[in-house]
């Protein structure tokens, strides 16, 4: 019999984390197909119509499941143009770039408890963090330039136009955001994603019973910070074409759908894992899940189906929303960002921290 | 050993980027090399051990600071032919001035000698909380004094950037 | 974090950082690349700050640094509303239009 070399725990972490990331690329790149269904499916059950229910093999049809591939097959496949005004470089790297941030911050989410594989233990996150909130918040700063980048090197007016207004929305929109996790860190006292989740061990505990006000910024500022409606005013197809995409098709339009919807999906786990438990089963405690099941790694794997599950009804609402809400007027948004949501927010500090205080 | 030659990986593109950021006549290409530069130092401050610095200095440079510098290239609509062109006058005190900053390096090397070789560990722990503390305490004036300047800063560009209420030279 | 990075290293690194920064301030007369120059400045000093804290084993050249990055911030609003300033009384910001204090 072959001996195995012998691994030690930097191996094991280094490996695992290939592992964890290519596992985490992959199940990224099968949201956007899904919820473009979705993003199908919904408006016509909303409106009473069929939505896309025919691409599929012979008489297997599977709701209409299969038109994403198809659409997916015919971007991939179309043939590329590039204006002749464009700045080359810039123009093909713009969706990489959006792309790169977005793939950060979904690395950084625990996705669920320590697993134990062969008496390693391995964290459920590709790169586990002590200041996990601050990488978050600096991934989704960065994440501004992607759109930028992509209006600028048009050099188109819609596109520039597009992607100007998507740049400030998500740059105002990001000190809210940020303003909204600070109660959170005061309240669990840490930045750590894993240890915010513990901290919330019962369901009385979560984040939205003990700060409402930030789920609320919070989840204004997801919608703002995706460009998704009611704030998706970069896009704006009866102003502005499509915005800072307005120029680009094929692979690279796909790119950009990918980014923003992975966005959503990292948004969404974040949203569950600050507010709402993460891989937290509610009413279960972990150890109690641990004990019912025998095992560590089913456990871990409920949990992952928890955060899952938690993550899609957000992903829900994002289609929701956008099929319920008009559109808001560029003014109003601005409006909304600097003078209700910003003063909110650092009200939602001071009280909370006044309180704590109080408390302590 | 890994830490060392990782730092000199991102000194190398902290270099090589900054050298782009001075050269380069595309000014949006200069501003994104800025921030390939201010991320690889986060990547130093990291290796350094101070993970806090890193953040910051992703989320306040690279995330707004070149971003403001991006808004108002484009704002501006500077092409890449308005801008460019070396001026003429400096490039013997841009030499007289390298040689400078090599002798000074030079200087600096001979006569401090070999510096201690520091404390091992230090100031690893728990670095953002240690940074809080210091800041909350120790350095509270100043941080509140800070936020003054913030402010005023805040009022002064928007002074500064309005439409001009006096009549143009030109017009 | 078992071996270091000797501080002479970082210190070379910012002398080299801040001559680049120094070097785009004299030879450019784009008023942008002279503000991104003067933030690879900042920033020479920045990692000077960290290096040494981390040098002497506390956080003190953290918070500096922290400071650094709000004037910084400062500085790059005020410098790019100046920049916008120009730009409407001039038209473009080569450096060499600014000629109205030189008599």
């Amino acid at each position: 019999m072959m001996q195995l070399p012998v691994l030690d725990e930097t191996a094991v972490q280094i490996i695992a984390t290939i592992v964890k990331f290519l596992v985490v690329l992959v199940g990224v790149l099968h949201i956007p197909p899904v919820m473009i269904w979705v993003e199908r499916r919904v408006p016509a059950l909303m409106q009473r119509r069929r939505g896309p229910n025919r691409v599929g093999f012979f008489k297997w049809r599977l709701w209409g499941l299969l038109q994403t591939l198809a659409d997916a097959v015919k971007l991939i496949f179309k043939e590329e143009s590039v204006p002749g005004s464009a700045y080359k470089g810039f123009f093909h790297l713009a969706p990489l770039i959006g792309l790169l941030p977005t793939l950060l911050f979904v690395s950084a989410i625990p996705f669920g408890p320590a697993i134990e594989i062969g008496g390693w233990k391995i964290p459920l996150s590709v790169i586990e963090l002590d200041i996990g909130l601050l990488f978050i918040l600096a991934v989704t700063g960065v994440g501004v330039y992607g759109v930028t980048l992509a209006g600028w090197a048009s050099n188109g007016k819609f596109s520039l136009l597009g992607s100007l207004r998507a740049s400030a929305q998500m740059i105002s929109y990001e000190i809210p955001l940020g303003l909204s996790l600070i109660p959170l860190v005061l309240i669990y006292g840490s930045l750590n994603l894993q240890q915010l989740i513990l901290a919330q061990s019962s369901v009385w505990k979560w984040g939205i019973f003990l700060s409402p006000i930030s789920f609320l910024i919070f989840l204004i500022c997801m919608f703002a910070e995706t460009n998704r409606a009611p704030f998706d005013l970069s896009e704006g197809e009866s102003e502005l074409v499509a915005g800072f995409h307005t120029e680009y098709g094929s692979a690279k339009f796909a790119l950009f759908f990918l980014g923003e919807y992975v966005a959503m999906f990292a948004l969404s786990c974040l949203c569950s894992v600050l507010f709402f438990g993460g891989w937290q089963i509610p009413f279960v405690a972990h150890e109690q899940l641990v004990s019912l099941t025998g095992s560590v790694n089913i456990a871990a794997l409920c949990g992952v189906m928890a955060l899952l599950l938690k993550a899609a009804f957000f992903m829900w609402l994002y289609v929701w929303v956008r099929w319920t809400l008009p559109r808001f007027r560029y003014d109003q948004l601005m409006k909304i960002g600097w003078k209700f949501l910003l003063p909110l927010g650092l009200a939602n500090v001071c009280v909370t921290a006044l309180v704590l205080a109080a408390l302590a | 050993m890994v830490e060392v030659w990782f730092f000199y990986f991102f000194a190398a593109i902290a270099v090589v980027a900054s050298l782009g950021v001075i050269l380069l006549r595309n000014p949006v290409a200069a501003a994104m090399l800025l921030v390939v530069t201010l991320c690889a130092l986060a990547a130093e401050y990291v290796l350094l051990g101070a993970e806090f610095s890193a953040a910051i200095q992703v989320l306040v440079y690279a995330g707004a600071i070149v971003i403001l510098f991006t808004f108002v290239i484009m704002m501006l609509n500077l092409g890449q032919e308005e801008v460019g062109q070396l001026a003429g006058f400096s490039k013997w005190a841009l030499l007289l001035f390298m040689l400078g900053g090599a002798g000074v390096i030079l200087i600096q090397r001979l006569s401090m000698g070999a510096l201690p070789p520091g404390v091992p560990g230090g100031a690893a722990s728990d670095n953002t909380y240690e940074v809080g503390m210091a800041l909350f305490t120790k350095y509270l004036w100043p941080f509140e004094l800070a936020s003054l300047l913030i402010l005023l800063a805040l009022i002064a560009s928007v002074v500064i950037a309005r439409k001009p209420t006096f009549p143009s030279r030109d017009a | 974090m078992s071996a270091m990075v000797p501080i002479e290293h970082s210190l070379i690194l910012a002398f080299l950082l801040f001559f680049i920064g120094a070097a785009g301030v004299l030879i450019r007369r784009n008023l942008i690349t002279v503000l991104m120059s003067i933030e690879l400045m900042l920033n020479s000093a920045n990692l000077l700050f960290v290096a040494a804290s981390r040098q002497v084993g506390n956080v003190e050249g953290q918070v500096m640094m922290s400071f650094v990055i709000l004037i910084a911030a400062c500085e790059a609003a005020i410098g790019l509303a100046m920049v916008i300033a120009i730009f409407r009384r001039y038209g473009n910001i080569k450096t060499e239009f600014l000629r109205a204090l030189r008599g």
